[in-house]
């Protein structure tokens, strides 16, 4: 059976974003931008070139990744192609 | 069981990673630029072995040598160092992290997180 083909269900919009950059803001004051390499049914995701933003008491720590498993655990909201600086 | 390759884990499909394996809506949708699509399970079997960084929702961070991941995202790892605020506070030379510690992201690549 198949669904309404106007609807985009979730995981299909995640599903575009593989390959391109994404926006992950976390649960908590954590927020990551990378390339989005895959994803599983809990939105565990495997991103590649990640620079991590947390929002400590002393300002934003940066820290740059190159490959890295993200539980989806705590993952509230997906920007595809966004990122946390305005430019 | 850390020897398979890029290559060869693009071209056994991420479908055939089995439990986690995601229902992929159209067969083209891989062609928007990405050159080697991979799951957390097939990334997981990809950097089994391989020297990695967990960091726990605490800011804990354990380093060491993967040696498994289930599907609970329970981690096993040798010669472990536990460090606290940027500094070693232990060594285990097994450890045993649970999946629900809020273990928020793994890293491969030891040198990428200080």
């Amino acid at each position: 059976m198949s669904h309404n083909p106007s609807q985009l269900l979730p995981s299909e919009l995640i599903d575009r974003c593989i390959g391109s950059k994404i926006w992950v803001i976390m649960k908590g004051d954590k927020e990551l931008v990378g390339t989005l390499r895959g994803f599983d049914v809990y939105v565990n995701m495997v991103l590649e070139d990640v620079t991590e933003y947390e929002i400590t008491t002393e300002g934003r720590r940066i820290t740059k990744l190159d490959q890295i498993l993200l539980n989806g655990n705590n993952i509230a909201i997906l920007v595809p192609g966004g990122s946390p600086d305005p430019e | 069981m850390c020897g398979r390759s890029r290559a060869t884990s693009q071209s056994s499909s991420v479908l055939k990673t089995g439990a986690v394996a995601i229902d992929r809506p159209k067969a083209g949708t891989m062609e928007n630029g990405s050159k080697d699509a991979s799951d957390p399970a097939a990334f997981l079997g990809e950097i089994t072995g391989a020297p990695v960084t967990v960091k726990l929702n605490s800011g804990v961070v354990y380093k060491g040598e993967l040696q498994s991941v289930d599907g609970y995202m329970n981690i096993a790892l040798e010669q472990t160092k536990e460090h606290v605020n940027g500094r070693v506070k232990r060594n285990y030379g097994d450890a045993f992290i649970r999946g629900n510690n809020g273990g928020s992201s793994l890293f491969v690549g030891l040198s990428s997180v200080s």
